[in-house]
């Protein structure tokens, strides 16, 4: 029996997260299952749709496999946005396999619709200015940045900047129109959206500290046609899936943020150092805080999920 | 108006009048909240957040407040093209197939629409920045879906009972 | 059934469908929606409904369309659409053919920031059809100008589109911009030229040249005022990059309303009017992008292109052959697909077939950009392309009088300078290297 998957996400084929993650695990599970499993790969929302309808899809079976940001769809995921917070993430290996462990534990029931085959983290998120520089906290004032998720769109409506929402195939269009300052993501998106070439200026935050911020992801499958493979082929899915997996793409994250970073040379790059990093710190503890209470109200365990989140990825970044 | 043979069509067509008319509402409020919300970034600092999400929200109420219109008016555009030399009578079997099709795809769209809206609530998805519920703008986009159908319907009906010209524009 | 004959059977059944007057949404809806489920199954194409409607009616890039509608349909009842159109007419009235140029040219303008050919040419046409038509422009002509006129801004830069290509191919998005230049003021010459010759051959479609006095063209002046103003703050601020396009449109809906309002312009019955060529023209415009996407998805997922790449490089043909056959397919897509739908469809897996060819010895580089520019400019011929265009069916839809036939018939002179252009073109990379070369 040969079974296609069909792999829908919203990047391009050219990107890092096709080119080093996607088509490898597709090449794997071939490998691995004889060529009984393939994947055919739909990039760029090929099949239709918007990004933040790339879980329904998956859900409903209209992709077979998706990799998305659980985050473009606000209030539907609530417990991964413990590793949202800002000042979380140091390594992205190990918080993805952190993440993974706690998603066992609190996000069961936010993903008991699909077969899920690895959450992940992105490296440390960086600001990419058209013309304006942030240098300081002080930067911030008027400035219209794009932010992925709810939790740094609220982060950054604190810093002072004026938060647009949108998924990334919008990025390009927005920073050429200046219909945008700057956007945060992490390095490993330059290239699919061009940002070398549309921006003058990165602002990092102290690479030996925390990411101001980092968004998860998950890679999921439809969980009927996981259900309907043979045993022998649920057993290639399941050697390729989960904390490993997840850790793997973590790594391999950390390796694509370093070559979209060479891409991005010739432009100016100011570094936050890690003294001046204290006040957006301060910031950053009261979104956590607020974070917790709105959890709570919700009847959700915020200050356990918080809790929880920062143990587990202290336990991972220590090797064990 | 389309056809002002009968009273029920015509209260059909004042129907999709106001339709039309919301959508223009919401539209008129698009515009304004957007040039609100520029003036502000532009001279205060001070923009609307969360005006994106709103134009994307009440974009597609606006649509689909206009669709009913649209065919009210025969306005979905077909190719006459090929059929320029054809007879009256085969015209008019064409037209009511191609008004069946519309009908029974947009029957098909009201449904999934619904569908997907009860989904959406279900998921508790909500927009980005005002944390409004995403369900919200698929149940706004219903009647005007729901209008599409009756409207089809109803000129399938009158084709077949009144013969050719029936429905002249 | 292999997924190449299904997607060759919705399109020819989607051509059958419109032949026999099934609106054109429609037309591409049912063979979309009969070929997903042929290719996926029920219960995927009924949960891809759910969103993706909505996910096509709350684009935020899209609103410009309902909203340049109505700030159209206002100026036009409000009188300042002709006051515009009296003026330009006295500026350019002395040239025969002067109006459906600078139509032309109004389209290309608004193109470049519009991004969209379909969004162009409903914005422009709206205000600009119903005044050429009263000064004497046969529908042919008119339809024809403005359709085609559409199809050009999308070259210039800043164009989403090309920066699509570029990232999907790995290119540098400057040298890709400069590359357009030349091809752009080519297909503006070429346009201008199909008028001039147009109106020479069949004068009956354009009205005699008639010079205005001075005194005539400074009484015109002094009306247009209103809506060079409302122009100068939507465009200039878009241009500037002060405010996106969907914004400048609902600042010119209200700029417009207020102006109107207090010259005293408007009333109850001229807004209804406004409304309702805004809610006719929209509603036909979406339920066709509606109708679009389900074809589009279907044949994304029958792989056509890529199948079609495979049967190309196991043919071994000769390159220039196959560059013609690709040319061909694009015209083909032009009848269901928006230039940005066909470039994300095809360019992964078209591009490297064209990569791995020979052409006039050309390095990588310079080949990747001269395919970026000849599969935007043959995108574009698509969109107008007998007997079916994207392009020409909104253009139609908004010009209820006149018979998708006759328009057809005004484009074909547009299309003869689309095809040298495209030929000059593919024979001659250089004209759209030298720029890139000289340049960077
Ligand atoms: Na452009
Ligand atoms: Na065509």
């Amino acid at each position: 029996q040969e079974v296609t998957l069909k792999v829908h996400f919203f990047l391009p084929a050219t990107s890092y997260a096709n080119t080093l993650f996607i088509t490898p695990w597709c090449d794997r599970i071939a490998k691995e299952s004889a060529n009984r499993l393939k994947c055919q790969i739909y990039p760029s929302m090929q099949l239709g749709g918007t990004p933040p309808q790339l879980f329904e899809q998956v859900r409903d079976g209209v992709a077979d496999v998706v990799w998305t940001l659980p985050g473009y769809t606000a209030g539907r995921f609530p417990s991964l946005e413990a590793f949202e917070l800002p000042f979380m993430m140091q390594s992205p290996e190990a918080t993805s396999k952190a993440l993974w462990d706690y998603a066992q534990t609190h996000s069961q029931a936010e993903f008991k619709d699909v077969k899920p085959l690895a959450f992940h983290v992105h490296g440390d998120g960086v600001f990419h200015m058209t013309s304006k520089p942030i240098k300081g906290l002080a930067d911030f004032k008027g400035l219209k940045l794009r932010a992925p998720t709810r939790l740094t769109n609220k982060f950054l409506a604190m810093l002072g900047a004026t938060p647009v929402s949108m998924p990334v195939p919008q990025v390009g269009d927005a920073l050429s129109k200046g219909v945008i300052d700057g956007a945060v993501v992490p390095y490993e998106v330059v290239p699919s959206v061009k940002i070398q070439e549309l921006v003058k200026f990165h602002t990092e935050t102290d690479p030996a500290q925390p990411a101001f911020y980092t968004s998860t992801f998950v890679f999921a499958m439809n969980k009927a046609k996981y259900e309907a493979l043979p045993a022998d082929l649920k057993k290639v899915i399941d050697a390729n899936s989960g904390q490993a997996l997840s850790g793997q793409i973590g790594k391999a994250f950390l390796q694509a943020d370093a070559e979209g970073k060479k891409l991005t040379a010739r432009n100016t790059t100011n570094v936050i150092a890690a003294a001046e990093l204290a006040p957006w710190k301060a910031v950053g503890d009261k979104l956590s805080a607020d974070w917790v209470k709105e959890m709570d109200g919700k009847g959700l365990k915020g200050t356990q999920m918080l809790q929880d989140a920062k143990a587990l990825i202290a336990k991972h970044a220590a090797g064990k | 108006m389309s056809s002002a043979s009968s009273p029920p069509g015509d209260a059909l067509g004042r129907l999709c009048d106001a339709s039309a008319a919301i959508g223009a509402l919401v539209l008129l409020a698009i515009a304004g909240m957007t040039t609100v919300s520029v003036i502000g970034r532009a001279f205060f600092a001070q923009p609307i957040l969360g005006d994106v999400e709103l134009v994307q929200l009440g974009g597609a109420v606006v649509v689909a407040s206009f669709l009913p219109y649209t065919q009210m008016r025969r306005a979905n555009i077909i190719v006459d093209f090929f059929t320029t030399r054809a007879s009256a009578a085969s015209q008019q079997r064409m037209d009511l197939l191609g008004t069946a099709l519309y009908t029974a795809v947009m029957a098909l769209v009201l449904w999934r629409v619904a569908v997907g809206g009860i989904d959406i609530h279900a998921a508790q998805e909500r927009s980005m920045l005002m944390d409004l519920p995403l369900w919200l703008p698929y149940a706004l986009m219903l009647p005007g879906l729901a209008l599409c159908v009756l409207i089809g319907g109803v000129q399938c009906v009158r084709m077949l009972r009144d013969g050719p010209d029936a429905e002249g524009a | 059934m292999s997924s190449l004959q299904i997607g060759l059977l919705m399109f020819g059944g989607m051509l059958v469908l419109m032949a026999v007057r099934v609106p054109i949404a429609i037309a591409m809806f049912v063979p979309g929606a009969v070929g997903y489920v042929a290719l996926s199954g029920w219960l995927p194409l009924l949960s891809h409904l759910k969103g993706a409607v909505y996910g096509r009616v709350s684009v935020y890039d899209l609103s410009v369309i309902p909203l340049f509608m109505l700030m159209g349909g206002l100026a036009v009842q409000g009188g300042l659409a002709k006051a515009l159109f009296d003026f330009a007419n006295a500026v350019l009235g002395r040239f025969r053919g002067g109006m459906a140029m600078a139509g032309v040219l109004a389209c290309a303008a608004f193109g470049s920031i519009s991004g969209s050919t379909v969004a162009t040419t409903a914005t422009i046409a709206q205000v600009a059809y119903p005044q050429m038509r009263r000064i004497g422009y046969s529908g042919r002509m008119a339809t024809a100008a403005l359709a085609t006129g559409g199809t050009m801004g999308v070259l210039l830069p800043p164009s989403v589109t090309l920066m699509v290509y570029a990232i999907l191919t790995e290119q540098n998005i400057t040298k890709m911009f400069l590359a357009a230049y030349v091809p752009a003021l080519l297909a503006a010459a070429g346009y201008l030229i199909a008028i001039a010759v147009m109106v020479r051959l069949q004068p009956q479609h354009a009205p005699a040249a008639q010079a205005a006095s001075a005194a005539e063209v400074l009484q015109a002046g002094l009306r247009v005022w209103p809506i060079l103003a409302i122009f100068g703050v939507v465009f200039g601020g878009i241009y500037g990059g002060v405010f996106t396009a969907t914004e400048g449109a609902a600042i010119g809906v209200v700029l417009t309303l207020v102006i109107t309002l207090a010259r005293g312009e408007i009333n109850r019955a001229k807004a209804a009017e406004a409304i309702r060529t805004t809610a006719q023209t929209s509603g036909m415009i979406f339920l066709i992008f509606i109708g679009a996407d389900m074809i589009n998805a279907a044949l994304a997922l029958s792989q056509l292109p890529a199948q079609l790449a495979q049967v190309v490089s196991h043919l071994q043909l000769s390159p220039l052959l196959v560059m013609a056959g690709v040319m061909l397919f694009y015209v083909l897509l032009g009848c269901v697909m928006d230039e940005m739908s066909m470039i994300l469809l095809t360019v992964p897996t078209l591009f490297p077939v064209i990569m791995g060819m020979d052409f006039f010895g050309l390095n990588p580089a310079d080949k990747a950009l001269w395919f970026g520019i000849l599969i935007l400019t043959v995108c574009e011929i698509g969109m107008i392309f007998p007997p079916v265009g994207l392009n020409v069916y909104v253009m139609n839809g908004l010009a209820r009088d006149v018979p998708m036939a006759e328009t057809y018939r005004g484009v074909v002179p547009f299309l003869i300078t689309d095809a040298v252009r495209l030929a000059l073109l593919i024979l001659f990379p250089a004209l759209a290297l030298t720029l890139v070369h000289r340049l960077t």
